[in-house]
């Protein structure tokens, strides 16, 4: 098989649509799917991405001078204010970002939610980013149970720049043989399937699943759980037992 | 555009007798990245190797000074504080890169923009991807002259529809709107215009 620069055009068209993240979802895993099979055609799109990835360097430009002297100020303040002691609590490292920590404390105050339960956040945020092998261009998000399934929580992360995200839940009741826990994206109008998950008998999932960027027109304003029939629907037929909060 | 390692000790304070100090320009960004979360200090290398490329990608997306300035220190502060940068995964500079166009467009969708998610540019179906390091073959200064340059011997209706596709995350039905053109129109300048790029900076490509 060839290809550009040497290649047909249907194949060079296909590439630079897929490049560009023109393809329907259907469409790109099709595309992905002939990639997996073709070193060639690996090597073809990774020159044409890193051609996109080239674009940025076009818009160089210095920035005013006093940005440095603020930019380093801050970082200065943080890592004085991380050394700071914190008599109250020893000190503990969360390994995958303080910020998430915090975000997660701010939560459980927010929420009520007791020690027990904000320890089991935390270990579940440093679960999910397992699953992920540590990200880059993330965003994560808590969700929390509705309806009957009070004690159900859990986070899933997004690594948008490489299509893949983990779940974690836990305490999910197990369901009927043929039914699965389906993870959805809240995108404009649309809702988009994440992922289908089964709990494990202590009623936990925990799995990466591919994020179908190409099918986002919007940013993605929540992320739900519905239980569905284990034949798909695009759309969520079942009730929503888990919501992002 | 780049400053030696002692203009960012000085500014924290750190004893610039260190060796490191003096070799900080040299390290490569994997190198400055293990060093950031034991010397501070070391953001300012790297602050001086990627700010250009930083602000001016705020700056291309947002179109407003003071915009770009904020999100450019917010860029850095998140790549301090947050250590989520994975040099397996990619180069350093398109790991900014991607970061500021994300939230800039973030930005501009804040403003009521219709624009697309950054990932959307982004696809990463390879499987065994190496990371792109440009800068580890030329200079900034050098990588902004071959870009600046392959993309003005593109026609203009190339060179504008990888523009508003990478600058203001249109789709190509988007841009065709825009442009009063058909989608299929707009679809050949893109390939044509992209494939020309890549033939252009052919040997930044591996």
């Amino acid at each position: 098989m060839t290809h550009a620069p040497n290649g047909n055009g249907a194949d060079e068209e296909l590439m630079v649509q897929y490049v560009l993240g023109e393809l329907r979802r259907a469409e790109a895993e099709a595309f992905e799917g002939r990639m997996a099979a073709d070193v060639t055609l690996q090597a073809d799109v990774r020159r044409l991405r890193n051609t996109l990835e080239l674009m940025p360097y076009a818009s160089v430009t210095d920035p005013p001078t006093a940005l440095r002297a603020a930019v380093l100020r801050a970082a200065q303040m943080q890592a004085t204010a991380a050394r700071a002691p914190v008599p109250t609590r020893p000190a503990r490292r969360i390994v995958w970002s303080r910020f998430a920590a915090a975000a997660s404390v701010a939560l459980a105050l927010l929420l009520g939610i007791d020690a027990y339960r904000l320890r089991s956040e935390l270990e579940l945020q440093r679960d999910v980013t397992a699953v992920l092998q540590e990200p880059n261009v993330v965003r994560s998000f808590t969700l929390a149970s509705t309806g009957s399934l009070e004690r159900a929580f859990g986070s899933v992360i997004l690594d948008l720049d490489a299509k893949k995200g983990a779940v974690v839940l836990r305490r999910l009741p197990l369901l009927p043989a043929e039914q699965v826990y389906r993870l959805w994206a809240r995108v404009g109008d649309a809702n988009v399937p994440c992922g289908d998950f089964v709990p494990g008998t202590d009623g936990t999932v925990r799995a990466p699943f591919r994020v179908p960027v190409e099918s986002y027109t919007a940013p993605i304003a929540g992320l739900f759980v519905t239980a569905e029939p284990r034949t798909g629907s695009d759309r969520p037929t079942g009730p929503t037992v888990m919501e992002s909060v | 555009m780049f400053r030696s390692f002692g203009h960012a000790a000085r500014e924290f304070g750190v004893d610039q007798s260190s060796d490191s100090a003096a070799a900080g320009s040299a390290q490569t960004d994997r190198q400055l990245m293990e060093s950031l979360a034991d010397d501070p200090a070391v953001l300012g290398v790297i602050y001086d190797r990627y700010a250009g490329l930083v602000y001016g990608l705020a700056l291309a997306v947002l179109r407003n000074a003071e915009d770009a300035q904020d999100l450019s220190q917010e860029i850095f502060l998140t790549l301090y504080r947050e250590k989520g940068y994975d040099p397996a995964r990619g180069a350093l500079g398109g790991f900014l890169a991607t970061m500021t166009r994300t939230r800039a467009i973030d930005r501009l969708r804040a403003r009521g923009r219709k624009v697309r998610l950054l990932q959307d540019l982004h696809l990463t179906g390879l499987p065994t991807s190496p990371p792109f390091t440009p800068l580890e073959r030329i200079s900034m200064v050098r990588c902004t002259e071959r870009v600046r340059a392959a993309l003005t011997q593109l026609p203009e209706n190339q060179r504008r529809v990888l523009e508003m596709a990478y600058y203001r995350g249109l789709t190509q039905s988007e841009i065709a709107a825009d442009l009063d053109a058909s989608l299929g129109t707009v679809k050949s300048w893109a390939r044509r215009g992209l494939l020309s790029l890549r033939d252009a900076l052919g040997d930044l490509l591996e």
